[in-house]
């Protein structure tokens, strides 16, 4: 694994890519189910929200898909944000989009994986949308320019987003190995894959570290102080 | 001096109101330009200012327009189809709304997504790309771009949905309306420039009309612009004050940098200038027309009245009495003209009395001699050709006598009568004129020599049969002398003359009125032309003496000469005793000849005496010599001078030469001959003396006169005549002289009748001076025996 690190270490450092690094060694543990306790700090060592960790089994033998159950998910509109900001979903999961607001929203997305337009609503809409390609959706409402939301599709049941103190937990996981995936919506480049190991046992913790950016521009930033 | 005066007036007056009129409208002119000229610079820097804000506004404008079409959702969505047909469709139609006239997508990695205009696969060679540059930082741009050789500006914004997509170009074609909608605001001419490859300034879009427009853009080929934008860059003094301001982004090096050419019509902002110039130098030219005009009258109203003092006192002394000086004004020139009208009228009263008096003659009320020429000549011209004009001279016989006898008084008063009586005969046209003393004239129009004889016959007669002067009866005796025009002359001095010979013959004749003969004139131009050519013959010795000797009888010796003046004139040759001595005798040259022929005949016989010969020279004495005084002083001076003795001169007087004078003749004639000088009475018979007279006069000689003597023959009246006279003279003790003897006959009959002295041709003709002693050798020569002795008496 050191080896591994090493060598992936390298590269990511001379090509200030994604960093990935072990802090904590424990013991891989052959377990039946594994669990991994991932923190995520940005290059200023500050813990980093929203960070989306996706594990892809990379097993010999698939893994049963009736495993998971794929519960409906939400992307709530609150004081005219999107709550959560970033959503990871898996592929196929049917998204909601509530509307807690008192005013209406014109939720769109011009993304390539779900283009899709919810015409100025308010409340629960009749429909959920499902998002049935992985992929990165941006969320905006056609009437609120600040508002941003992501919903990040991935065709794999383990996911996790961190928390506001940077940390996200995949439990569960077979043992075996796995391809790591971190997304983040304001990171600088995509992040090279992590090859990981799933153990039970003793939780694997792993700190990564994430290059962003500042936060994108919006259109009401660029809104000028009109003279008239 | 009346321009002078006028002048003096004149020229301070306008001058000092042109050169304050000159001095105002410079200044005002000056004041007015530099305003002007201020007012156009605030005009453009107003305009500058505008400018700017309203490339401000302009640019916040399209800035704003392209946002808002860059937040359309069907625009963004169009665009999110990332099909380009769409997208382009999109951008025309979305760019028609905002009045785009250029329009791009460019994706994020500088792709060109869609548009129009000349497409390009990537934005890095289009020439938005400097702006696409900008606004990644800025996250908007908006600025210049020069495509296909037009000017736009271009607005780039981002494009978002709602991260950002692409960016939206959208460009605003800068065209001449661009600019003239800028001028509209700005009002200075502005012009969009862009450079070429040599960073030459090309004029793209102007408000300029388009023939300024072409002669802009040569000025600006030829001119570098500086880049400052701060400082005004005139480009030509004479049409607009001229400034650059950089568009765009001048900080890029290598782009095409774009100016905006702002410009002031000075021409514009000058014209109202101008025009009040124009005001301002015709008023002042009124002006000056009028204040030379005013003070060109007022010069006059004061020289005029000089001028006219000054016409009139020219008048005046031209003799032109009759204008008055007008002057209406009640000034002192006024008075004065009042005082020249005055003086004028003064004058002229005095000069009618000057005239009056000098045309007229005081007593007789008459014209004057003055006058007599003019009147003549006037009514010979008022005469028409065949009128005669009859010209009378009258004269009061012996009206010396009158005087004389009756006294001055008297005679005015029988001058008065014969004046009335003229003038009772006198008409309209004619003229009487008293030409001075006794005498009077006469001018009658309208009269031949018959009718004028006949006015003057009855005038005659009417005076002759006795005048009433005071209490007296006179009779008055006229000589009237008449010359006819233009039978005896048609001008008014020959005339005149010609009436005065008629006049003289008149006296002479028996009756009293003669009218003049042809003739007559040249006679007494004959006259005038001998008296006056005596003094000078006197002076020139152009008189010489001749002698002819005389010869005693029976002896036959030669003892007298007489002395014969000869005269040769240069002017009218040889003139006669006979015509020049009464011509002497009148005008009063007969004193100085008598003394020359006795001074040059005592001079001859002193030379003769001195010589041997002794022969006595006898020399005529005039009447008048008689009557002078100085006579007998300068005979005896003579005598004297010469060394002659008296005996040796004889002195001939005429019988009527003595009897003019008698008593004076008698006492001078005494006077000399008691001095020894001996005295001849000449002619002898011919005058009117009688025997008492001749017994009275101290007498020597008698000379009997050659009439008697020339034809001298035995028994005939003259020799009865002769030998009377030779015994008479003989009785009284005289001796006879017989002059004229031609012939031998004569000689011996005068022999024979015992004369004393015989003289004439057949002795000798008159000898030359010089020629004498000779003749007298010759004479005794031939005589068959000479005598030797001359004997003087």
């Amino acid at each position: 694994m050191g080896r591994t690190y090493r060598q992936l270490a390298r590269p990511s450092m001379l090509c200030s890519t994604l960093l990935g690094m072990v802090l904590s060694l424990g013991l891989l543990q052959m377990a039946h189910a594994g669990e991994y306790r991932i923190e995520v700090r940005d290059q200023d060592r500050n813990v980093v929200q929203h960070a989306v960790i996706t594990l892809y089994w990379e097993g010999k033998a698939p893994i049963s898909p009736e495993k998971r159950e794929m519960p409906a998910a939400e992307m709530d509109q609150r004081n005219e944000q999107f709550v959560p900001h970033v959503l990871p979903v898996r592929t196929g999961t049917l998204v909601r989009f509530p509307n807690s607001d008192n005013v209406r929203h014109h939720v769109y997305s011009f993304s390539r994986p779900k283009p899709f337009e919810l015409k100025l609503y308010s409340g629960v809409p009749q429909s959920a949308i499902e998002f049935d390609k992985p992929g990165e959706v941006v969320l905006g409402c056609n009437i609120h320019d600040h508002m941003l939301g992501y919903i990040y599709v991935v065709d794999t049941p383990f996911f996790a987003v961190t928390d506001s103190l940077g940390k996200a937990e995949i439990r569960e996981l077979p043992e075996g190995p796995y391809r790591l995936e971190l997304w983040h919506p304001r990171q600088r480049d995509a992040s090279e894959p992590l090859r990981i190991e799933a153990s039970a046992g003793e939780p694997h913790r792993l700190s990564l570290d994430i290059h962003l950016t500042g936060p994108p521009p919006l259109a009401e930033l660029a809104t000028p102080a009109s003279k008239d | 001096m009346r321009i002078r005066f006028q002048s003096k007036i004149l020229v301070p007056f306008a001058g000092l109101i042109a050169l304050i009129q000159c001095a105002t409208v410079l200044a005002v002119i000056s004041i007015t330009g530099q305003d002007a000229a201020r007012r156009t610079r605030e005009q453009f820097e107003i305009g500058t200012t505008v400018f700017r804000a309203d490339m401000s506004d302009r640019e916040s404008k399209l800035l704003n327009w392209v946002q808002i079409l860059s937040r359309d959702f069907a625009f963004i969505e169009a665009i999110a189809t990332q099909e380009s047909r769409t997208i382009s469709s999109a951008l025309v139609n979305h760019g028609a709304r905002v009045g785009a006239d250029l329009a791009l997508l460019v994706k994020l990695d500088g792709t060109i997504v869609a548009g129009h205009g000349q497409l390009q696969e990537k934005v890095e060679h289009h020439p938005v790309r400097a702006l696409l540059a900008r606004a990644k930082s800025e996250r908007r741009a908006v600025g210049i771009v020069m495509l296909d050789g037009s000017l736009y500006q271009v607005v780039v914004m981002p494009v978002y949905g709602p991260l950002h997509l692409a960016w939206l170009c959208m460009g605003f074609m800068i065209d001449d309306d661009v600019a003239r909608s800028v001028k509209r605001k700005t009002l200075l001419e502005v012009s969009f420039l862009t450079q070429d490859e040599s960073r030459r300034h090309l004029l793209v879009a102007s408000s300029l009309m388009a023939s300024q427009r072409n002669r802009v853009q040569e000025q600006l080929a030829e001119a570098r612009i500086v880049q400052e934008a701060s400082r005004p860059f005139v480009l030509d003094t004479t049409d607009y004050l001229t400034q650059f301001i950089p568009l765009g982004d001048a900080s890029s090096p290598d782009g095409p940098s774009f100016h905006v050419m702002l410009q002031a019509s000075r021409s514009e902002a000058l014209k109202s200038h101008r025009r009040l110039r124009t005001i301002l130098v015709a008023l002042t030219l009124i002006a000056l027309a009028i204040s030379t005009l005013v003070a060109s009258m007022l010069a006059r109203s004061i020289t005029r009245p000089v001028q006219a003092l000054m016409e009139a006192a020219q008048r005046i002394s031209q003799g032109d009495y009759d204008k008055p000086v007008r002057i209406t004004s009640r000034d002192e020139m006024a008075t004065l003209a009042e005082a020249f009208n005055e003086m004028q009228q003064g004058i002229s009263a005095r000069q009618a009395q000057i005239v009056y008096q000098s045309s007229h003659d005081r007593l007789t009320g008459l014209y004057s001699r003055v006058v007599a020429h003019d009147r003549l000549d006037a009514t010979i011209r008022r005469a028409t050709e065949d009128a005669p004009v009859a010209v009378l001279i009258l004269s009061i016989d012996r009206f010396k006598e009158i005087n004389d006898k009756l006294g001055h008084h008297m005679g005015d008063r029988v001058l008065q009568a014969v004046a009335d009586a003229i003038s009772d005969r006198t008409r309209e046209v004619d003229t009487a004129v008293r030409l001075g003393g006794d005498e009077f004239m006469m001018i009658l129009a309208h009269h031949d020599a018959e009718s004028a004889r006949s006015v003057a016959e009855q005038l005659a007669r009417g005076l002759s049969d006795s005048v009433s002067v005071s209490d007296l009866r006179v009779s008055i005796n006229l000589s009237v002398g008449i010359a006819v025009h233009p039978e005896h002359g048609s001008r008014s001095d020959v005339l005149l003359r010609r009436a005065d010979i008629a006049l003289y013959g008149a006296k002479r004749a028996t009756w009293p009125i003669a009218l003049y003969e042809h003739g007559q004139d040249e006679q007494h131009l004959r006259r005038l032309a001998v008296i006056e050519e005596l003094s000078n013959g006197l002076s020139k010795g152009e008189f010489t003496l001749y002698y002819q000797p005389k010869i005693a009888l029976p002896s036959r010796d030669v003892v007298q000469v007489e002395a014969l003046l000869r005269w040769t004139s240069s002017k009218l040759g040889t003139v006669s005793p006979d015509e020049f001595i009464p011509l002497a005798e009148e005008s009063g040259h007969i004193h100085a000849i008598t003394r020359f022929a006795l001074d040059t005949a005592l001079r001859h016989c002193a030379e003769w005496r001195a010589n041997g010969l002794n022969v006595a020279v006898a020399v005529n004495l005039s009447a008048l010599d008689l009557a002078h005084d100085s006579t007998l002083g300068y005979v005896s001076e003579s005598l004297s001078r010469h060394k002659v003795p008296a005996s040796c001169l004889l002195l001939e007087v005429t019988e009527t030469a003595m009897i003019e004078n008698l008593s004076q003749s008698i006492r001078t004639l005494k006077t000399l001959h008691d001095s020894g000088i001996s005295i001849a009475l000449d002619d002898f018979g011919t005058g009117q003396s009688s025997l008492a007279q001749l017994k009275r006069m101290p007498v020597d000689e008698l000379k009997i006169d050659k009439t008697f003597v020339q034809n001298l023959k035995q028994d005939s009246e003259d020799a009865c005549i002769v030998r009377a006279a030779i015994e008479i003279g003989h009785s009284m003790g005289l001796q006879i002289v017989a002059e004229g003897v031609e012939d031998e006959s004569c000689l011996r009959l005068l022999e024979e009748l015992e004369c004393d002295l015989i003289q004439g041709y057949f002795i000798s003709k008159p000898i030359a001076a010089d020629c004498f002693e000779k003749w007298v050798r010759d004479y005794y020569s031939e005589r068959v025996p000479p005598s030797t002795e001359a004997l003087p008496h």
